[in-house]
């Protein structure tokens, strides 16, 4: 971090952007300066224009009285000393030449001021009040340029009406440094405030620019991170339709035996139907009754096989982009027990299909769905291969909005220390060749596209999978449509 | 900037810089104008109504109630007093020129100068003690010694209605301290006492009217 800071520090990028945002703040100041002294200005004005009302509203010459020369004064040259600056603070704000004339008038309102107010020594303040107020610029020349009207005021005068200023008709000539120097006592303290805040505000605008870059660097690496993010989360997604992929064979490969055993029997039936029909035959006059009665038994088993036959194929094919179909739950579990019954028999292992309720249906993709329960039911029936006692189940509930789907087997649960793990992709206890362990990681991925969740019952003291369904996908297809 | 725009700028600074230094020379002008000084008699006048102490010299005052450059004069006399107070008699004389209602004199000048301890605020009814001592701008001051000779005459303010260190007051001072004096006239700033059209009523005294 430290090393950081040291290369933003030396870093000319950021010194431009800090002198950018410098020079902007400075102007800002510098506007807002002189709007306030455009209304001070104004202020100063009509108390003036007060004041020489209230101290000297007429001039007298025995019993004669007019309008005292101060109220014109105050009224005029008061408008005159104000109306230029006043311009250009319309015209002009933020100029350097705007604040060295607003200076100038400061000082002269200031001179007004006094005249006005009889010359009283605590008029005079508003001299050093003005450069105080004239400091709020932080431009330390500008102070220069009021306290030189006063020490030019005061030289002067003193040069050519010496009374007015210092009281007597012969002064020394270094006299007008005397008054000149507090001011110029004030001003020390007032420059150093200037340049002292002048550099504060410079550094506070090389900490914005500094935070702007680390921002813009922190920006930067967040797209750079999110572009590579896209790129990995692309990879893994054709990854894992590859997975899906080579797991749904994988089951194929597994179903193939049991499948041919499945398709076997029906052709053995056949064929033996096939034969006894051809022996009739060749005997003469078969009975019709026998013909007609083998033939609908070789008519019956061959719409087993069709039946079969069809459901592989749409098995086989992809089905991730097939639409959302409301379907039967019994029709999705009879379609895919079809495929693995002659398995558990020739394993002999019992499959309990508890009944389902005819009405009981979700809206799904009934091929990833059978998917799904196929590769529960083949892992149920692989790890009940070897004990005594060999049985799976496959119960269905109806819990309101969701459908469950529970494959419970007759092993003992899951050991604790692979839990966490059962779901991920590559893990498998199967022993090698046998299992891809992709099987559970692309039934979670499934379950999870249906808005759904595939379980690990631990409360089961078997081994016991749930798949939960919603029986809708509405609010899925219209966050889609949004 | 533009250089139409500039021009502008320019030409507005220019006219203002003129208007503003001419006004400003004008009003500097106006303050250090003196008025008319006065002409006061060698010696302390028989008759006078004034109150003069036995022993201590006098000092008048001739004041136009209602002019403001006076306030000064009577701030200046003010701090005079701060340090003169037993070293000195005042009279500040009032003028209520002839036909004015009685009490006309009593400004708020007249309750300044009357609260000065040691100063005596006199009403000077148609002016006739002012033109005694031949005074012809308020503010006028005139010091005579503890004898009754006349030793100093101006005023006591450094401009018009001006407070401040002054020529006149830093004589007067002298005097009362050191016992010489260091100029023995001052320009005096203040309203005439007598309109233009006044006449004088001693011609002999040679009055005259400053405007």
């Amino acid at each position: 971090m430290s090393a950081q800071s040291l290369n933003y520090e030396h870093s000319p990028r950021i010194k431009h952007r800090a002198d950018k945002i410098f020079a902007k703040d400075e102007a800002k100041i510098h506007v807002r300066t002189d709007r306030l002294f455009g209304g001070l200005m104004l202020f100063q004005w009509l108390f003036g224009i007060g004041c020489a009302l209230v101290v000297s509203p007429r001039a007298w010459e025995g019993v004669h009285a007019q309008v005292h020369l101060h109220v014109w004064v105050a009224v005029l040259l008061g408008a005159a000393i104000i109306s230029f600056p006043l311009i250009l603070v319309v015209m002009c704000p933020g100029r350097r030449m705007t604040r060295h004339i607003i200076a100038f008038s400061q000082m002269l309102v200031s001179a007004l001021l006094i005249h006005l107010t009889g010359g009283r020594i605590e008029t005079h303040f508003h001299v050093f009040g003005s450069l105080a107020l004239l400091a709020f610029y932080k431009d330390w020349q500008v102070l220069i340029t009021a306290s030189a009207v006063v020490a030019i005021d005061h030289f002067a005068r003193g040069m050519w009406w010496p009374q007015s200023v210092y009281g007597v008709l012969a002064v020394e000539p270094w006299r007008w440094l005397e008054h000149a120097g507090w001011v110029v006592y004030e001003d020390v303290f007032l420059i150093y405030s200037c340049i002292q805040s002048r550099r504060q505000l410079w550094e506070i605008s090389f900490r914005q620019a500094a935070l702007e870059a680390v921002n813009e660097d922190i920006e930067e690496t967040i797209r750079i991170r999110t572009s590579e993010l896209e790129h990995t989360h692309e990879a893994l997604e054709v990854h894992r339709a590859r997975s899906a992929e080579s797991a749904k064979m994988a089951a194929l490969g597994e179903m193939a035996a049991g499948i041919a055993h499945e398709i076997n029997n029906p052709l053995a039936i056949i064929h033996g139907n096939a034969g006894q029909l051809k022996e009739m035959a060749e005997m003469g006059t078969p009975p019709t009754g026998d013909v007609t009665k083998m033939a609908k038994k070789i008519e019956a088993t061959a719409m087993r096989i069709s039946k079969i036959v069809k459901s592989l194929r749409s098995f086989a094919r992809e089905a991730q982009d097939d639409p959302f179909q409301c379907v039967p739950v019994k029709t999705i579990i009879e379609d895919t027990i079809e495929f693995c019954r002659e398995r558990f028999r020739s394993h002999t292992t019992d499959l309990i299909v508890d009944p389902i309720p005819e009405s009981l249906r979700i809206e799904c993709r009934s091929v990833q769905v059978s998917q799904v329960i196929l590769n529960l039911l083949n892992n149920a029936k692989d790890a009940t291969e070897t004990l005594p006692e060999k049985w799976v189940r496959l119960s269905t509930q109806d819990l309101g909005n969701t459908v469950e789907i529970a494959v419970t087997d007759s092993g003992k649960g899951i050991p604790q220390e692979i839990r966490a793990k059962i779901l991920q992709p590559f893990f498998t206890t199967k022993e090698v060749g046998k299992g891809t362990g992709l099987g559970l990681s692309v039934s979670k991925g499934i379950v999870e596209s249906h808005r759904g969740k595939l379980i690990l019952d631990y409360q089961s003291p078997n081994t016991r999978f749930l798949v939960r369904l919603p029986k809708t996908q509405e609010p899925a297809k219209k966050k889609e449509a949004a | 900037m533009t250089l139409q725009k500039r021009s502008l700028v320019l030409g507005l600074a220019s006219c203002w810089l003129i208007a503003v230094t001419g006004g400003m020379f004008a009003l500097w002008n106006y303050s250090v104008t003196p008025g008319a000084p006065a002409g006061p008699p060698v010696t302390w006048p028989e008759g006078s109504a004034a109150h003069r102490a036995e022993g201590l010299p006098t000092l008048v005052m001739a004041v136009h109630p209602h002019c403001p450059c006076s306030r000064a004069s009577v701030d200046e006399l003010n701090v005079l007093m701060t340090r003169g107070k037993d070293r000195l008699a005042v009279n500040v004389l009032f003028i209520r020129p002839k036909g004015m209602p009685e009490d006309w004199e009593k400004s708020d000048l007249w309750q300044k100068a009357a609260a000065i301890p040691g100063v005596r605020a006199l009403v000077d009814v148609e002016a006739i003690e002012t033109q005694r001592f031949q005074a012809r701008t308020s503010g006028q001051v005139i010091l005579y010694d503890a004898r009754g000779k006349l030793v100093f005459s101006g005023g006591i303010t450094p401009a018009r209605g001006h407070a401040g260190q002054s020529a006149g007051k830093a004589a007067i001072l002298a005097f009362l301290t050191l016992g010489n004096l260091p100029v023995r006239t001052s320009e005096v700033f203040g309203c005439p006492l007598f309109g233009p059209n006044a006449g004088c009523q001693r011609k002999d005294q040679g009055c005259q009217h400053n405007h």
